[in-house]
């Protein structure tokens, strides 16, 4: 009976272990030195992907913002930009292409660029995004910029310029 | 103080004109419509682009900022943002000229100097789009003070028409903030009406404009 109560208690133990080991792993974030260029690794269930239209005035209303939200290991958001705003379709296509690398793996690599800084207007006007089971979380950092994803076979390029300057992009 | 021109119109009245003959026009001649005439010095097309530029006196006129932003091709278009910025702060006779640093940012960011770059809405380097190109061309539109004739949308991937029908577009914007502030317009206040965003208080519109002020604060760094 003692014997048993031990080995329930080590295999609690081991679980506790392997969950924080695993919460570890969920998110990982390496700056660079070169050009302010970091790599994100990351469980793919806590990428979403949102088209955010800005409903500009007057000609501008073509305006679509792609940003690809990540959640950190403390559940905040960081969001990731495209550096230009694109027409709708456009927006979507890209979408669907980084959707393609999220679904097929369980954890992906994405490049960022920028320094990541806490935003000082946070409380004002705050903007929560919907990762599904793992909840509603808000940024209370500025958005970075989004160059690339990977998963162990394939990778995604926003733009070409930045494929270059990213550590193990493949074509 | 200067006084603002105001700009000449001439109406043309309905007139025949000669065409090639077609099954549309078998005759070979045609009814022109009353429309405005393009004044001499009010307008630019194709060629009096290239004109302008190649023949433009480059010694005097300020370059914008050669600060790294970090973008393949970034100091390329140079010049084109230096001569358009010098005519139109001259041809229009501003009261606050633009600043080409301004104009660099903004190609930055709409396009990330990219001639090319092109979706269903807007084209080249300052992302001109189809309704702006129009609004650019209409004599008795938004921006008749200064009008360019026979632009077309694929015309906007080169960078000297690009930046050419940009500058103007912005310089209307500019003076649009400064008519709606009543007071002269900063740099993130112009980039906010010339991207449709002054009154949008989004995360999503501060992230925009925050981008943009990176890439400004660069250029001023000399």
């Amino acid at each position: 009976m003692g014997s048993l109560k031990k080995n329930n208690l080590i295999f609690l133990l081991f679980i506790v272990l392997m969950s924080s080991c695993q919460s570890f792993h969920k998110f990982k974030i390496t700056m660079l030195e070169k050009d302010e260029l970091s790599v994100v690794e990351i469980d793919s269930n806590r990428v979403i992907q949102e088209c955010y239209f800005m409903n500009a005035e007057k000609e501008n209303n073509w305006r679509h913002q792609y940003s690809l939200n990540m959640l950190n290991e403390k559940n905040e958001v960081i969001s990731a930009f495209y550096p230009t705003n694109q027409g709708k379709q456009e927006c979507l296509d890209h979408l669907k292409k980084v959707e393609k690398i999220l679904k097929k793996e369980p954890r992906v690599r994405l490049c960022v660029r920028d320094r990541l800084e806490k935003r000082i207007d946070n409380k004002s006007n705050p903007e929560f995004h919907d990762f599904g089971a793992l909840g509603k979380h808000e940024s209370p950092y500025h958005a970075l910029t989004f160059d690339t994803i990977c998963n162990s076979k394939e990778c995604y390029g926003i733009s070409d310029t930045w494929t270059r300057t990213c550590p193990g992009f493949k074509k | 103080m200067p006084t603002k021109k105001k700009a000449k119109t001439v109406v043309v009245r309905e007139h025949p004109r000669r065409v090639p003959v077609s099954k549309k026009n078998p005759s070979g001649r045609t009814i022109v419509d009353r429309h405005l005439r393009h004044i001499e010095g009010q307008y630019l097309d194709l060629s009096l682009i290239d004109l302008t530029f190649k023949n433009y006196e480059k010694k005097s006129i300020i370059q914008p900022g050669k600060a790294k932003l970090l973008f393949p091709n970034e100091d390329k278009y140079d010049d084109y943002i230096a001569v358009w910025v010098d005519y139109f702060n001259k041809k229009l006779n501003l009261k606050f000229p633009i600043d080409p640093d301004m104009l660099k940012a903004l190609i930055a960011s709409e396009s990330t100097f990219k001639p090319e770059a092109i979706n269903k809405m807007a084209t080249g380097l300052t992302q001109i789009t189809t309704e702006t190109l129009e609004i650019l061309q209409d004599l008795s539109g938004e921006s008749k003070d200064f009008v360019f004739k026979d632009i077309r949308k694929k015309d906007l991937k080169d960078p000297n028409i690009s930046v050419a029908l940009g500058t103007r577009w912005l310089a209307y914007k500019k003076q649009y903030a400064e008519r709606i502030l009543k007071r002269a317009a900063t740099s993130d206040e112009v980039i906010q009406v010339y991207k449709g965003i002054l009154n949008d208080k989004s995360i999503k519109a501060k992230e925009i404009m925050k981008k943009y002020r990176e890439f400004y604060g660069k250029l001023k760094e000399k």
